[in-house]
């Protein structure tokens, strides 16, 4: 089973949310909303590109139509091999962390 | 994204492109220049755009950077990065010396590299390096001709390594509207083939065709996108209209876009027509170029070039017997640099080198004198179990930090100084297409001299500061004698011998 580290399960839950429009911009603005997190645009992009040598995502180009004014972006789709992988360290997490929220909001307030 | 936002700053976008690279630079600057356009129309202040634009900048480089070091697997690590950058701030005052040294150091060694590739750059046309120019070299004057309008009609129909060939003659002229002042303009006589070869479309109207060319045609003119802006207001329905130039009342039918300025910094072009059969043939010389043919190179080219003027040589050995026909880049028509001047040139060259080199030195004698503080803890780095080769990495990587940073600030400089001059000079100047600002071809050997310099800076003195140093400081620290790795006693460490943070072992 692929091993996804959390950062990398966060750039993949935000691929899901965003559907058909996940790319570089849209994905950072997701995190950064969501999380809290700002992530710089080259890690997310170096992230999905391992991401995607392992299979786990899938990406696609799309210049702007004709006589718009933009560059081109690369988009990116979870291709069921990742979903697989988010759904196991998502269960894993939930699994370990199961019947301990009480506690651990004990601990944490002190 | 809105058309009508503002774009980000050149200079930011310039910064951008310089310092992110790999596959995906071009998606990353593309959400960097996204990225400004939302934060301006969400009503960000233009400092605090800058401010997120630059920091995404920074941290996409070396994001992407990471990414490609990791894949070389060069035993080098973060934490190294760290302690080099560390470092930089644990002494300021080494650091700003030496970021002085290099920062001047490193952009000396470039200019005449970069003059020279400045120069041997191509016309930023769609496939602009097959665009090349024809030339006569006189032999007996060393130096360049032009070729007579007779003998490019023949080379016109000969030269099968074209896939066309045009040409023209540059001039000032008085464009004059229908209502304003006369305003002289460089411009250019050129055959219509000319915008088919550079294979560029006008903003409005037509370009200039073969029918223009014939004799008794219609006087015409195609206006570049400066001469439209600035003489004629803009008007959108500019084709049609007539304007004199000179003397003779021509008639617009087209306008070139912006940055178009071939030849040279030309603003208007009129048909090149075929001389009167009486007409002096010196007054009929034209500068010749054309685009090479699909699969021919520029040596081929020349050396057809070069049989089609023997020929013509040995027909008319009076006007043509010390010519040599040839074929050259289009940004060398014209140019006269021989053996000589080419030696002078690489002399000028090693100067610069030279010059690095000597910042460099005075660099490596303030590391060195930095590493020989910090010999103690390599000793007990060493003695840890560090190979003298790790011990050495680190030095590099520190040193390369250094020079990278000097690079980044001498590039920076660099460009602004250019963009300076180019300035000054004013419009017209130079060539429209020489560009002296700093390219990211140029940042390539920079970051190449930057890591030369890390190699004389740093490498240099780890390796002499490491050579014996487990011996003489661990005795000089209480342990008589060579001291095994395996033998290390913690408490002479702890006595006597500074111990290496956690980042540094």
């Amino acid at each position: 089973m692929d091993h996804l580290g959390e950062f990398e399960q966060i750039l993949l839950f935000s691929v899901i949310r965003l559907g058909g429009k996940a790319y570089g911009l849209a994905i950072r603005e997701d995190i950064e909303e969501r999380t809290g997190r700002v992530v710089s645009s080259g890690a997310i992009y170096t992230s999905l590109g391992r991401l995607q040598e392992r299979g786990l995502v899938s990406s696609r180009v799309e210049t702007p139509e004709e006589g718009r004014v933009g560059r081109p972006r690369k988009y990116y789709c979870l291709e069921p091999e990742g979903a697989r992988a988010l759904r196991a360290a998502w269960s894993r997490l939930q699994a370990a962390a199961s019947g301990l929220s009480s506690k651990l909001n004990e601990l944490a307030e002190g | 994204m809105d058309p009508d936002a503002p774009n980000a700053p050149s200079i930011l976008r310039w910064l951008a492109e310089l310092i992110v690279s790999g596959p995906d630079a071009g998606f990353v600057c593309a959400d960097l220049e996204d990225g400004w356009i939302r934060d301006r129309l969400r009503g960000a202040s233009t400092l605090r755009a800058a401010g997120r634009y630059l920091a995404n900048t920074l941290s996409s480089a070396i994001s992407l950077a990471w990414d490609r070091w990791r894949g070389l697997d060069v035993g080098a690590s973060w934490p190294d990065i760290r302690l080099g950058l560390r470092l930089l701030r644990r002494q300021p005052g080494l650091t700003a010396v030496a970021v002085f040294a290099l920062a001047l150091g490193i952009p000396a060694g470039l200019i005449p590299a970069h003059l020279v590739q400045a120069f041997r750059t191509t016309l930023p046309f769609e496939e602009g390096e097959r665009i090349v120019g024809v030339q006569n070299w006189d032999l007996e004057a060393a130096g360049p001709r032009l070729i007579s309008f007779q003998d490019f009609e023949l080379l016109r129909n000969e030269l099968e390594s074209f896939q066309g060939l045009g040409a023209y003659r540059s001039g000032r002229y008085n464009l004059v509207p229908e209502e304003g002042q006369a305003a002289p303009l460089r411009g250019a006589r050129a055959t219509a083939s000319t915008f088919d070869i550079l294979r560029v479309q006008p903003l409005l109207g037509r370009p200039l065709v073969a029918a223009d060319e014939a004799p008794g045609a219609p006087d015409v003119v195609v206006l570049g996108y400066d001469a439209w802006r600035s003489r004629l207001g803009s008007d959108p329905d500019v084709v049609g209209r007539t304007v004199r130039i000179g003397r003779t009342l021509c008639e617009v039918v087209g306008v070139m876009p912006k940055g178009f300025e071939f030849p040279v910094n030309d603003d208007l072009w009129i048909p090149l027509q075929p001389p009167a059969p009486d007409h002096p043939q010196v007054e009929d010389l034209v500068q010749v170029f054309g685009r090479l043919g699909r699969d021919v190179t520029l040596d081929q080219a020349d050396a057809e070039a070069a049989t089609v003027g023997q020929r013509l040589a040995s027909d008319a050995p009076s006007t043509h017997g010390h010519l040599r026909l040839q074929v050259v880049r289009f940004t060398a028509l014209g140019q006269d640099i021989d053996i000589t001047e080419q030696i002078g040139f690489a002399l000028t060259h090693l100067v610069a080198l030279l010059l690095l080199g000597v910042a460099c030195g005075n660099v490596g004698i303030l590391i060195l004198a930095r590493t020989a503080m910090r010999t103690s803890k390599m000793a007990v780095r060493a003695a840890l179990g560090a190979t003298r080769h790790r011990i050495v990495s680190q030095a590099f990587l520190e040193a390369l930090v250094l020079s990278t940073v000097a690079a980044c600030v001498g590039l920076a400089l660099g460009h602004l100084v250019a963009g300076r001059i180019q300035a000054a000079l004013g419009p017209g100047a130079l060539p429209f297409w020489l560009e002296f600002g700093i390219t990211a071809r140029t940042a390539g050997p920079a970051l190449v001299l930057a890591a030369g310099s890390a190699v004389i800076a740093g490498v240099v003195p780890a390796l002499k500061a490491t050579k014996g140093a487990r011996v003489k400081v661990l005795g000089s620290a209480g342990c008589s004698g060579l001291c095994p790795t395996t033998k290390w006693p913690p408490s002479t460490a702890r006595g006597a011998v500074p111990l290496p943070t956690q980042g540094e072992l």
